[in-house]
């Protein structure tokens, strides 16, 4: 099931986005629940503490209260990082920079902007996506650290340092642990080992050169840690 | 059996009285749930037992540690903070206690007698737990108390209330000459208050000559960023009158050094143009961002006044701190795409009052999740390493520090006295 919750203190808003969400949902889910809201009241308090899985947020940034979208958005990130949000919203894209990374919003899509194509869009994005929420969690006495398991490209462990590296879209996270351990920790289909050094999340991986001992990520990186003594695990 | 339901229902009663104290004591609330009663009422029964079966030397002692276990399971306080507080109650209680038997030594003769009867045992027992409250819920009484924490006086407290423990015990084995015990706490307590308040008026003294010679140093810079303004200013008119005597390539020369000597620090050469405290930190900190390419987002929810509500000591370890994880924000979100420092900050009351600083950075770098936080270790290519250990040494104030994805968050959370 996916819930969505539209926050919009215009009815009409809440109506024109329910009639434009739910053909693009019923493609993906067979049961969806929707809530409207007005504004921030204590039932859209208690909704935001509840963890789903599959959870889209369809907030106006210009609310008439003191607590506005952004306001929403960041109560929401207090307890679930793993919900979608979509912002609607009068203003350029000032905001769009900082609380697109900073709070995770999916989008910002203006009204007056062609905003049922747009929201569509949206939508479908994020329903193919399949919410994929699983999290890398790692925790000692100096930090805690949480990485989406999808954003991880591949895992090596260095000779010389001999330490476990993991390698994701924008960093690199070093770890005083041997594969083995990682197994066990990512605990997911997605990551298999492709050479004695290194494994892989399949789902990033664009090609396999088995002759040259490389693959190929989606992200046009090549690494040269590819075993054809792996190859039949991976194959099956 | 009448009498032992009797005699657990009053050691209930009193290590509530405790309880109440505790809380009056750390401001911490407390709940009242199935599993802190059945914890109050098993360590109530094991006080019943050490009563009746424990020598008398130990019997204060042992008291003293079941106490603490039920603060422990109703507070959840770290052990050393929690055998500070059940002492200093215990001091307390016992010093009441003291002082009651002497009254009750006035009253009655066969003071035996009344220590074998039920009632009016219980009478005794419930008269104290009453004076004791009642001293806790003084205005000053807890504030006063704060302070000698403060000065870590826990080691005299400590040896305070054995020696206040020996006392009780030889008074109530030799009630008759009850007036030396009198006479020794009356000479403690006072030269505790004196060694208390000639430690204050040092500090006083010590703290008011730093805030003066910090004021003669504003006063001296101030003067001389305005020197350094009129000269600037003139220096920029002679070089002027020298570039419309010059040929094209002695234009060229002085149009350079025109530029030298004119980049804008114009908004900190005036200091009382900049907020105070924190938010002075802040507006630094952002007025130097802007000649970069760097996206901030400031996100304050509090009054300005709710400052007042931090300690002056927590308050100054704050600014350190933020001046510190700010500049560390600002290093690592350069190294991103992205570039984005967000800073919130916001109240919270759920439990207990407290400030929450939450400052989020992107960043794009390689972390090694052992090492980070370690003296000497940087992510940076300069290498400098001080900042994320340096806030290691704050004790008062909680830092967290976590990353979620490609985001580098530190929360600083920051208790509010009342």
């Amino acid at each position: 099931m996916v819930k969505v919750v539209i926050v919009d203190d215009k009815l009409k808003t809440q109506e024109n986005v329910k009639e434009v969400i739910i053909p693009v949902l019923k493609k993906y889910e067979d049961e969806i629940d929707i809530q409207c809201y007005c504004g921030y009241n204590s039932q859209l308090a208690q909704e935001i503490q509840k963890q789903d899985d599959k959870k889209i947020y369809i907030l106006d940034i210009n609310l008439e209260s003191q607590i506005t979208g952004l306001n929403i958005a960041l109560k929401i990130r207090d307890y679930d990082w793993n919900s979608e949000i979509i912002f609607l919203t009068n203003h350029d894209h000032y905001l769009d920079k900082v609380y697109r990374n900073v709070f995770k919003i999916c989008k910002f899509i203006e009204k007056f902007d062609n905003m049922n194509y747009r929201l569509t869009n949206c939508i479908e994005m994020i329903m193919k996506k399949k919410f994929d929420i699983k999290k890398f969690h790692f925790k000692n006495n100096r930090i805690e650290i949480n990485i989406y398991l999808k954003d991880i490209l591949y895992i090596y462990r260095d000779k010389e340092d001999r330490k476990i590296f993991i390698e994701t879209d924008n960093n690199t996270y070093i770890l005083n642990k041997n594969l083995k351990d990682m197994f066990e920790l990512l605990d997911d289909d997605r990551f298999k080992q492709v050479h004695r050094s290194c494994i892989a999340n399949i789902n990033r991986v664009k090609n396999y050169d088995w002759d040259n001992g490389n693959f190929t990520l989606d992200n046009g990186k090549t690494v040269d840690l590819l075993s054809s003594g792996f190859k039949e695990e991976l194959t099956c | 059996m009448l009498d032992f339901i009797i005699k657990l229902v009053t050691i209930i009663f009193t290590e509530f009285i405790h309880i109440l104290c505790y809380q009056k004591l750390t401001g911490k609330s407390y709940k009242v749930n199935i599993k802190n009663i059945v914890v109050l009422t098993i360590f109530s029964f094991l006080t019943l037992i050490n009563n009746k079966y424990t020598p008398v030397m130990l019997k204060t002692m042992c008291s003293f540690v079941i106490m603490c276990f039920i603060m422990k399971f109703w507070f959840n306080l770290s052990w050393k903070e929690n055998i500070k507080k059940c002492l200093i109650i215990s001091a307390f209680s016992i010093a009441i206690e003291i002082s009651l038997l002497k009254f009750i030594g006035m009253v009655f003769t066969d003071f035996e007698m009344l220590n074998l009867e039920v009632i009016p045992k219980v009478s005794y027992t419930i008269i104290l737990g009453c004076l004791l409250y009642f001293l806790f819920s003084l205005k000053s009484f807890v504030p006063m108390i704060n302070k000698i924490i403060k000065f870590n006086l826990e080691y005299l407290l400590l040896f305070v209330a054995i020696l206040l423990n020996a006392l009780l015990i030889y008074y109530n084995q030799n009630y008759a000459i009850y007036s030396i015990g009198i006479n020794i706490i009356i000479a403690i307590i006072v030269s505790l208050l004196f060694f208390i308040t000639l430690r204050t008026v040092y500090k006083y003294r010590i703290e008011k000559l730093k805030i003066s010679d910090l004021n003669d140093k504003v006063n001296q810079y101030e003067k001389i960023s305005d020197d350094y303004r009129e000269l600037k200013h003139n220096l920029n008119y002679d070089l002027l009158a020298i570039r419309s005597v010059s040929n094209k390539r002695g234009q060229k020369i002085v149009d350079q050094v025109i530029q030298k000597y004119n980049r804008n620090y114009g908004w900190i050469s005036k200091l009382e143009n900049v907020p105070t405290g924190l938010q002075g930190i802040i507006y630094i900190k952002l007025r130097e961002l802007q000649k970069d390419t760097l996206c901030v987002e400031v996100n304050n929810k509090v009054e300005d006044n709710v400052l007042n509500n931090i300690s002056a000591k927590n308050y100054y370890q704050l600014c350190e701190i933020m001046g510190n994880v700010i500049d560390n924000a600002i290093q690592g979100a350069l190294t991103s795409v992205d570039q984005v420092i967000y800073i919130s900050i916001e109240e919270k009351t759920e439990e207990s009052k407290e400030l929450l600083i939450k400052v989020i950075n992107t960043f794009s770098c390689s972390v090694d999740l052992d090492e980070i936080g370690k003296k000497n270790y940087s992510t940076k290519k300069l290498k400098s390493g001080i900042g994320l250990n340096y806030l290691n040494r704050f004790k008062n104030i909680k830092i967290k520090k976590e990353i979620f994805n490609n985001l580098f968050i530190i929360s600083i959370s920051v208790p509010e006295e009342k």
